[in-house]
């Protein structure tokens, strides 16, 4: 029995990523539902992938899952969008000013090094169980990812491209659009790739412990109320929810970086 | 991370720095003295002098319980072996993988799917699984520590010269010396690289897992927010701070030493 | 059919300023070039003697310390727009394709839109890139590369070119065929042309005129008028030869410290 799948698995390299990927999901969700249907472990345990479902669509018909996965995806991305925009002016700002560059610039390397979920307690504290600690907590650790890329793309030089493009006869404008603004493309791209994630991530870290309606309330609630099957649907949602903006985003990155060879 | 070329800034220049730095601290401080009560409702904020003189009870004087040492080394104590275990087991995997390419196509699409899933959501899983003690911040914490490691080290065994290798054999070299006088010094690098990405990582990690327990750093944290207590929250929040800025400190100064890239993976 | 520009570079002098950990730097000294136009001409000197700043003041990018200039009659100031520059470093915008990368100096210079894509064919064309119009310059190879960059170049006309080792990163065999590529393109042209170079041969094929330069801070040895049409045969005729020992006897003594 092991002969022939280890010679199937040697087929699997010629599959696009997306298919491995799909091929060992089903094989652990089906390698899971067997385990529990047989009985070697108790469904109130650990679920199982039928459960799931079955409360996926309980939760669909009975319209939790939108209640709750909607705001999730509207507080990230809106704490994403506002960290970013805050990120480009103050990297930009800070590459204009060695003053301000020094002064700011420490501050906000001290702020980076704090544990920023370790404020969450703070942030619940001092503004309550409403949506503003979730955004504080999202635009604080988005912040620093757009804020240190930018950094490294504004500080490229390009000396002799610049000089290139003045013999050619580039004016200030010229060499801001066909210059500065392409070399900074990457780094944003790169940006947005690892900090949506994160926005999604430090959301329904911060529903955990608020009152508004979300996905880490969700799961939250069903932690308490000691449903497995629950918890476990709302990671689903969430882990296919990553997995879709991911690819997203990387097909953004391969379109936008096609002059890559 | 600041822009350098200190050779041409005049002490001017410098000394103004500082006195901004300063100045923006001194502010900082003297507002938070005086806002509670004054401007803001008491509990919002809590006062530099209440922190200061809790900090000190928790280490113990005025004969109080010093808890707070006991906190600190429950918190380094998961983040420390959370890192080490995680290191090893992805050192492990990695090894084995790369040695096998039949493994490899199994296990690489397996960790990329693991690797997608929100960690964080699985913690209160794990607690109804283990408990409500240390194993499962233990689990959540070697998690956070693998998958950097995990592929740092795949990624670095892979780039080995093969050619080095070949040769070495010809020479007449086991697979073990090739190991010992090749790959292990090589694998110093990406190691070190590794343990430097996922330490911060480690130690937000454990403080996370705490706070949905109630144990360390992260469990005062929990406690002292569900209890209303101003002061002890604020000072439990500067104590965590502390550490997670000193273990980054430390960090990058070992970076800067060793001059490795860091990804920027945002600490959560 | 452009016609070149003069270039008079009258007791140019220059020092770079101390940088962090290193001293003032004195690339040139008291240097004095006069280039009729339409004149191909090679500069040669061992490495790091100024050559590349020289060509930098002519094109209006650094202001000499000492001396001036002159371009076609007048000091040059600004940046010269009016020369083109090719570099061993690739200076193709990586994100264009290879057509929008020959059209910037023509959108820089605000013409038409009809009109840049037909000078642009054109120069594709005749610098044989016709099919890779929409290709990036990450994809081509060195060669081509060079290629593009020449007909960048040329696609606005400029009265003199200035390279500075242009072949240089290219393999022995490509560069002899850009070598004579280069000719082609001048002949056509009749631009001025000012060439940087550390091969000895390559400067005898090329040029009509060859000022030999120094070692650091760089002053004018020698000035050879080459004989004879082109192509030349560097390595069998008589003058050519004996011009070669005299560059090679000259430089060795600038290399040796």
């Amino acid at each position: 029995m092991i002969g022939p799948s280890l010679a199937r698995l040697s087929a699997l390299p010629s599959m696009p990523r997306w298919m491995q990927n799909g091929l060992v999901t089903l094989a652990f969700l089906g390698l899971w539902q067997l385990v529990v249907s047989v009985g070697l472990q108790d469904e109130f345990w650990v679920s199982s992938p039928q459960l799931i479902v079955e409360r996926l669509g309980d939760w669909q018909e009975g319209g939790e899952l939108w209640d709750n996965l909607l705001p999730t995806l509207r507080v990230a991305l809106t704490g994403f969008l506002l960290a970013a925009v805050a990120a480009m002016v103050v990297a930009v700002a800070l590459a204009s000013s060695r003053w301000l560059d020094e002064v700011l610039g420490w501050y906000l390397d001290v702020i980076y090094a704090l544990p920023k979920p370790a404020l969450v307690p703070m942030f619940l504290f001092a503004l309550g169980l409403g949506d503003s600690p979730k955004y504080v907590l999202v635009v604080l650790i988005v912040f620093f990812v757009f804020y240190y890329n930018l950094r490294a793309g504004l500080g490229e030089p390009r000396a002799n491209l610049r000089n290139a493009l003045g013999i050619l006869g580039a004016r200030r404008r010229d060499v801001v659009l066909y210059l500065e603004l392409p070399t900074l493309v990457p780094y944003l791209v790169a940006s947005a790739r690892i900090g949506a994630p994160l926005a999604l991530v430090g959301t329904v870290f911060a529903e955990f412990f608020t009152a508004t309606p979300g996905m880490g309330n969700l799961i939250e609630r069903a932690s308490t109320t000691i449903d497995a099957t629950g918890l476990l649907a709302g990671v689903a949602v969430l882990t296919v929810i990553g997995a879709l903006v991911d690819n997203m985003l990387r097909r953004l990155d391969l379109r936008i970086g096609r002059w890559r060879a | 991370m600041s822009a350098s070329s200190p050779s041409s800034r005049s002490t001017g220049f410098t000394a103004s720095v500082w006195v901004a730095r300063i100045a923006i601290l001194v502010g900082a401080l003297v507002f938070l003295e005086q806002a509670p009560g004054t401007w803001v409702p008491k509990l919002f904020l809590a006062k530099p002098s209440a922190v200061g003189e809790r900090l000190g009870e928790w280490m113990g004087f005025g004969d109080e319980d010093p808890i707070l040492w006991d906190a600190l080394r429950t918190t380094l104590l998961h983040a420390g072996i959370g890192l080490i275990c995680g290191t090893v087991l992805a050192l492990v995997i990695a090894f084995v993988v790369w040695r096998s390419t039949v493994l490899a196509r199994s296990v690489e699409p397996l960790m990329a799917v693991i690797h997608n899933v929100p960690r964080i959501t699985l913690i209160p899983l794990f607690v109804f699984w283990l408990g409500n003690g240390d194993a499962p911040i233990n689990v959540y914490v070697i998690g956070t520590a693998f998958f950097p490691m995990f592929y740092n080290a795949l990624q670095g065994w892979r780039a080995a010269d093969r050619q080095v290798i070949d040769v070495l054999s010809i020479m007449g070299a086991r697979p073990r010396h090739i190991f010992a006088t090749y790959l292990l010094p090589q694998s110093r690098e990406f190691i070190l690289s590794g343990l430097l990405i996922a330490a911060p990582l480690t130690l937000v990690a454990a403080i996370v897992g705490e706070m949905l327990v109630g144990t360390g750093i992260g469990g005062m944290l929990s406690l002292y927010r569900v209890s209303f207590d101003a002061d002890g929250l604020y000072t439990a929040t500067v104590v965590a701070s502390a550490v997670g800025v000193a273990i980054n400190t430390a960090v990058g100064r070992v970076n800067r030493r060793h001059r490795t890239r860091m990804l920027e993976t945002g600490g959560l | 059919m452009s016609v070149g520009a003069s270039v008079e570079v009258r007791s140019i002098s220059h020092t770079f300023p101390a940088t962090k950990g290193n001293e003032p730097v004195a690339v040139l000294d008291d240097v004095s070039l006069s280039i009729a136009p339409g004149e191909f001409v090679a500069l040669i000197g061992p490495s790091g003697c100024g050559k590349s700043t020289l060509l930098n003041m002519v094109g209006g990018l650094i202001r000499p310390d000492e001396g001036e200039v002159v371009y076609a009659g007048s000091a040059v100031g600004a940046v010269n727009t009016d020369v083109g520059y090719m570099t061993q470093r690739d200076t193709l915008l990586p994100w264009l394709t290879v057509e929008a990368n020959v059209a910037l100096p023509l959108r820089f210079r605000r013409e038409g839109k009809a009109d840049i894509k037909g000078l642009v064919t054109d120069a594709l064309d005749r610098m044989g890139l016709g099919g890779f119009a929409r290709s990036y310059p990450g994809q081509l190879s060195g060669g081509m590369r060079s290629r593009v960059m020449i007909a960048r170049t040329l696609v606005y006309r400029p009265r003199t070119i200035l390279m500075d080792e242009p072949l240089g990163a290219l393999d022995a065999l490509l560069r002899l065929k850009m070598q004579d590529e280069l000719l082609e393109m001048w002949r056509r042209e009749s631009a001025t042309v000012l060439y940087v170079t550390h091969d000895i041969e390559e400067a005898l094929a090329l040029a009509d005129r060859v000022f030999v330069f120094s070692a650091r801070p760089a002053r004018v040895l020698a000035e050879l008028a080459v004989p004879g049409e082109r192509p030349r045969d560097t390595r069998r005729e008589k003058d050519l030869v004996a011009m070669y020992d005299v560059v090679w006897k000259t430089l060795r003594e600038e290399l040796d410290p």
